[in-house]
């Protein structure tokens, strides 16, 4: 696919991609979620989802392709799985380079794993302090900061890795995890088969 | 050459023995050389030696066979006629800049006195020519260097390497060719390559990155071409608004064929023939040596030209071919067939499947046929007649073609009908211009006809350049 990043809506023959633009587009159409937040808040939003996408993102890519062993054991086999040989090798290697490559540009290459995770970390607690108790991160509605920060989340809970280390940080803070599972049960539990939660199923997950 | 001045009467001796002055010898030393002449056409004649003088690295072994064919020559005149050819199989090599051709009488002590000496003067090529242009055209400027190296290991091998730097796309290509030793008709020839093409009419990018590899020999009359090709395929959308199903063919793809390809052709030329006939059938079976893309793929071509009354050339051609998925994946949008705008039937600019997307991309179709009839004759009053003008010709044409998609489930007698229905057709008139032995401008007006829902029309003046014309 040529749309660009995941993910994207396809909405008659528009194609949008990518978390902003989608925002945008719903935006134009007339639907918002975060209508009922005033100024501040939504500045506040506004910069703790700049907070996500720089350390939470960059730290899933981190793992993903720098760490020698995820790479060689989980991310490259499983990127280059569509392609015949040797193109799977060459794609694999490409986008490993390119990735390795924007590290060093923002400054990551020098860090190590425990470094990451300890950023990681330091991140879930910031989303943490701010989500407290509450049900979701601004009043009882979600916005578009609870989806970014569950799409995250969530991936990181369920996508397996060659160690638990990072998904074990994210779960030391609970009322994060209580999120997850919330925004899961109320809004994908529907789609899917009734008995099923994924978040449950998994044994390290419990 | 026809005549051969010999001399027959040595010089009187310098140094010898002093025996005096006898009446006798003062008659002889009067006597002045003679000068014989003998017209020797005709005359049976051996070749005793054949020379070749100025090769550099150019290695001999290479030129036995090309000159082998002189030693059998059994008079003046075939001696000549066989020069003659084997001066042409030398040009033909491509390694030399000239060749020139003396024929002399044998000379040294194993002489003979019919015999002759035939002595090819040859000039080599130069280790390594480069060239350097710079293009401008479909909105995008480059810079093209060239480098090739003729002859590099001296057995005729060439070595060619193209690179294009252009603001929007880099290309380059790497070529090495090698002949058979004896045999220039049978040559391989291995390229590299990495190409961009853009095509709007289908909002598609393609980048092609690819070996192939390919094997050329002659049976009969009929030139054969053996080929393997691997080719890493990207495709990637020109617009923001390509349609849904143009975004789900891009991305990466491996495509590995074995091709075979036949050719007759007995044209004199290959643009703008006057008399002959060229039939070439192309086959390409693609998925059983790796790679992702499978299907098999069929095509032919056949061209009949006749010369009319007052230097006017009549020409008819027929084109078709088809593709068919091996497997369960759909043919990918790279390889199917497209009849393309000028090149092809004049008036129909891109004739393509019938159910495009709906903003308007063209998918292609499985199985085509396209045929057009030519009238060419010279400009009217012949203007420039012996020089510029014979470039020009004007051309009557009609034009016809259609394309459609292959079910299966339906037997070959549907799908003929399918292609037989619903004909697109244009005919119209224009000017042709020749471009050395290469290409063709051509600048026509054209009426389309048979038009079909969904086809864009180009009618009216209509200007195209290229290779293969229909």
């Amino acid at each position: 696919m040529s749309v660009g990043k995941v993910p994207f809506i396809h909405v008659g023959n528009q194609v949008v991609s990518e978390l902003g633009p989608i925002v945008q587009f719903t935006k134009a159409k007339g639907h918002s979620l975060s209508d009922g937040l005033d100024d501040v808040q939504r500045a506040e939003m506004k910069a703790y989802m700049e907070l996500v996408n720089n350390m939470l993102l960059t730290a899933e890519l981190y793992i993903q392709w720098c760490d020698e062993a995820t790479a060689a054991q989980i991310t490259r086999p499983r990127y280059s799985s569509p392609y015949p040989w040797p193109l799977n090798h060459i794609l694999a290697y490409q986008k490993q380079w390119e990735v390795r490559r924007k590290m060093s540009a923002i400054g990551w290459a020098g860090k190590s794993l425990e470094q990451v995770y300890e950023d990681v970390s330091q991140c879930c607690q910031a989303l943490s302090q701010r989500l407290g108790t509450q049900q979701y991160f601004f009043n009882k509605q979600p916005t578009e900061l609870d989806a970014l920060v569950f799409g995250h989340l969530f991936t990181i809970l369920t996508t397996q890795l060659t160690s638990d280390e990072l998904s074990d940080k994210i779960k030391s803070y609970s009322n994060l995890l209580s999120f997850c599972r919330r925004i899961e049960h109320n809004y994908f539990q529907e789609h899917e088969r009734p008995g099923l939660d994924p978040l449950s199923i998994r044994p390290s997950l419990m | 050459m026809g005549t051969v001045h010999a001399r027959s009467l040595d010089p009187l001796p310098m140094h010898g023995p002093d025996l005096g002055l006898h009446p006798d010898d003062a008659e002889l030393v009067e006597a002045e050389p003679e000068t014989k002449q003998e017209v020797l056409e005709n005359k049976d004649v051996i070749v005793q030696r054949v020379h070749i003088d100025g090769l550099g690295r150019t290695k001999e072994d290479l030129l036995g066979y090309e000159i082998a064919d002189v030693f059998m020559a059994k008079n003046l005149i075939d001696v000549m006629k066989k020069s003659h050819e084997a001066r042409e199989k030398l040009l033909r090599l491509g390694i030399f800049r000239k060749v020139e051709v003396v024929i002399d009488t044998a000379e040294g002590e194993d002489a003979l006195p019919n015999g002759l000496d035939v002595t090819f003067e040859v000039t080599e090529l130069r280790r390594l020519t480069g060239s350097y242009n710079t293009m401008v055209g479909n909105n995008e400027g480059s810079m093209v260097l060239g480098v090739k190296l003729p002859n590099i290991f001296g057995r005729a091998e060439k070595l060619t390497f193209q690179f294009s730097y252009g603001t929007k796309e880099t290309s380059y290509g790497l070529s090495f060719f090698k002949p058979q030793l004896g045999h220039f008709d049978r040559n391989i020839c291995v390229n590299l390559y990495k190409v961009t093409g853009q095509f709007p009419w289908s909002s598609l990018r393609e980048t092609d990155r690819g070996i192939a590899t390919e094997f050329n020999f002659p049976i009969w009359k009929t030139n054969h071409t053996l080929k393997w090709e691997g080719v890493w395929r990207e495709l990637g959308c020109l617009a923001r608004t390509a349609s849904f199903a143009v975004r789900e063919e891009s991305g990466h793809s491996l495509k590995s064929s074995l091709s075979h390809a036949m050719v007759i052709d007995t044209r004199n030329s290959a643009i703008l023939p006057r008399r002959g006939a060229l039939f070439r059938i192309n086959q390409e079976l693609a998925g059983y040596t790796g790679g992702d893309a499978s299907f098999l793929k069929e095509d032919f071509e056949i061209q009949l030209n006749r010369r009319l009354f007052w230097d006017s050339v009549l020409s008819a051609s027929l084109w078709g071919g088809m593709i068919l998925p091996v497997g369960d994946k759909p043919a990918s949008i790279a390889d199917r067939s497209y009849i393309n705008k000028v090149n092809v039937i004049n008036g129909e600019s891109d004739i393509y499947l019938e159910q495009f997307a709906v903003t308007g991309d063209y998918l292609g179709g499985e199985a085509y046929w396209a045929g057009g009839l030519h009238l060419y004759t010279p400009l009217p009053f012949r203007p420039g007649r012996g020089g510029f003008g014979d470039l020009f010709r004007t051309h009557f044409f009609l034009n016809a073609g259609n394309l459609c998609n292959l079910n299966y489930g339906e037997g070959p007698r549907a799908h003929l009908q399918k292609l037989a229905e619903y004909i697109r057709w244009s005919y119209g008139a224009g000017i042709v211009l020749r471009l050395g032995n290469i290409a063709r401008l051509e600048l026509n007006y054209c009426i389309p006809m048979g038009v079909q829902i969904g086809d864009r029309i180009c009618d009216g003046v209509q200007f195209g350049a290229g290779i293969r014309f229909l």
